[in-house]
């Protein structure tokens, strides 16, 4: 079956014929030799280098909320990166990611470049976000509404009927009147996955690190020192129900 | 009234070469007519291999060495062929990550890639990143709304091109999309946008008026439509349905960045009341846009006024 247009000329005194089609690339074409064989070096150089493996995982890292053992390596690791990053000033730092952008668990055993790839395919950088006190409240109020996102450098704890408190990992609880910093993806600081409380920050820097370099950097410095991947639950996000 | 005359007067004279000795490039049949076979694609992002065969949404699909194949086929059956790439030829898969593009402008110049525009995604590892691998694309590109003065980009781009077909002539001019929130600045350095639909007019002008070309064909990454529902966030971008209906002179815009699927064409009515044609496939290499016309000699010009009666 096919569409056809007749096209009607400017002059409006003669019509012809043409075609559209959006032609599916699928196997029912041949791949040509040529290009195919451009493609196989570096697909196989490429497959090298997914395949070299840059740390061992203790246990089977997995997602889940309120917190997980995945969100809370990956959140830790990009908190870290930040304060290596960021001068002292730009404190406190907390950290503030989508459980939904980790794409897939981590198995135990061996971990793969291409691992890193499947865990984290996006280009995302991180960004770091200045919350106003208005906005502290609403990122508190989200986390209580979706049930938790990986957090690092606070725990958050909601009782029903009460407002939710934040504290610092030095112990601090957040005022109702401090600024804070806040560590997170550029996707999530333009508001994806309805992180509105990101839109209009006091301030906005960019790192322009990739989330999935700073994954790869982390995860390699660890399995060239001899360590492996491990991470808990520690209640960094709990609800507490009366 | 000028171009009308010059139409009618080129077409009587490009028929009676044809006729009398049979010598003209044109290969004009004995009803005038000369086919033009137009190939698109937009939005690759560095998909070398076909999805896996696993993948949820599109398994087993794409490709560059299938599209190649199909762009061989298509050149053995037609003998006028263009093939364009609208942009964010880079970014997406290892591929990009490990060799910075080299790969996908490498098979793109074997495939034979008349054109292309820049995306947003083809400035990822800055304009330095970009004008590396620049020397492994055999083919031009081609944006007329980036100031590129004080690029190193400026003596690699150009503002439009006039292919020749047959004995047609083919203008081709290029739109990017606005960089500022879109690529941290660091990567897009001094490259300068401006409004799209002013240089639209003005390149379009150029080519149909002065250059006196057939058909006037826009590659562009501005995107589809913003006013749909899933980009509400970003209703005042400009995009092609704004291009095409504010435009004249324009005959198709083949488009890219907002990963449109579309099957077939849009159309829109245009300033002076014509209609524009409006492609986009997609995105990922996942389809190959191919639009099949006819140049009628003797009555002028390509129409851009289309009727699309369903023919089982």
């Amino acid at each position: 079956m096919r569409w056809l247009w007749c096209a009607i000329f400017l002059s409006a005194c003669s019509v012809s014929v043409s075609e559209y089609k959006a032609i599916e690339m699928n196997d029912s074409i041949s791949d040509d030799v040529l290009s195919e064989s451009m493609i196989a070096p570096y697909r196989d150089s490429l497959e090298l280098s997914m395949n070299t493996v840059l740390v061992e995982n203790e246990i089977s890292l997995t997602r889940g909320i309120p917190e997980s053992t995945l969100g809370n390596l990956i959140a830790d690791l990009l908190l870290e990166r930040a304060l290596l990053e960021m001068p002292d000033s730009v404190r406190p730092l907390i950290c503030l990611i989508n459980i939904g952008g980790l794409r897939v668990d981590l198995p135990a055993g061996p971990i793969t470049v291409g691992k890193v790839f499947e865990l984290m395919p996006f280009e995302n950088e991180l960004d770091v976000v200045k919350l106003s006190p208005e906005k502290v409240k609403e990122m508190l109020s989200y986390l209580k509404e979706v049930g938790g996102q990986p957090v690092s450098g606070m725990s958050v704890s909601h009782k029903s009927g009460k407002n939710s408190i934040l504290t610092l990992d030095d112990g601090e609880t957040v005022k109702t009147d401090d600024l804070i910093y806040v560590v997170t993806s550029d996707y999530l600081a333009e508001g994806g996955d309805k992180m509105d409380f990101f839109k209009n920050p006091v301030q906005r820097i960019r790192t322009g690190i990739k989330i999935r370099d700073a994954i790869l950097d982390d995860f390699r410095i660890k399995g060239l020192a001899g360590h492996t991947l491990s991470s808990d639950l520690d209640g960094r996000i709990a609800v507490i129900k009366f | 009234m000028k171009r009308r005359n010059f139409i009618r007067q080129s077409a009587l004279a490009g028929v009676s070469l044809a006729t009398i000795g049979g010598l003209s490039s044109c290969r004009l049949d004995e009803l005038g007519v000369i086919k033009l076979t137009i190939l698109h694609t937009n939005d690759v992002h560095s998909r070398i291999d076909p999805f896996p065969i696993t993948d949820s949404k599109y398994p087993g699909l794409g490709g560059f060495a299938r599209r190649a194949e199909m762009v061989r086929q298509v050149r053995a059956e037609q003998e006028n062929v263009l093939l364009f790439d609208s942009g964010d030829i880079f970014q997406g898969t290892p591929y990009f990550n490990y060799y910075g593009g080299e790969l996908e402008f490498k098979l793109m110049s074997e495939m034979e890639y008349d054109a292309a525009t820049y995306g947003n995604h083809d400035f990822d590892n800055g304009i330095e990143g970009l004008t590396k691998q620049l020397p492994h694309a055999k083919f031009p590109f081609i944006n007329s709304n980036y100031e590129l003065n004080d690029t190193p980009l400026s003596e690699s781009t150009i503002k439009n091109k006039i292919f020749e077909k047959g004995g047609m002539r083919i203008g081709v001019f290029g739109l990017g999309i606005e960089l500022e929130g879109l690529v941290n600045p660091k990567l897009y350095g001094n490259i300068r946008y401006t409004d799209p639909i002013a240089e639209a007019n003005k390149q379009a002008s150029f080519l149909k008026n002065e250059e006196n070309c057939d058909l006037v064909i826009c590659l562009s990454h501005l995107g589809y439509d913003y006013n749909l529902e899933k980009y509400n966030f970003d209703s005042n971008r400009i995009c092609d349905k704004h291009v095409a209906e504010n435009s004249q002179n324009v005959d198709i815009i083949l488009g890219g960045h907002t990963h449109t699927f579309l099957d077939q064409p849009t159309f829109f009515t245009n300033k002076i009341g014509h209609q524009v044609m409006v492609c986009q496939v997609g995105w990922a290499g996942i389809k190959l846009g191919r639009i099949d016309l006819q140049l009628d000699r003797v009555s002028g010009f390509f129409g851009s006024a289309y009727i699309a009666p369903k023919v089982s």
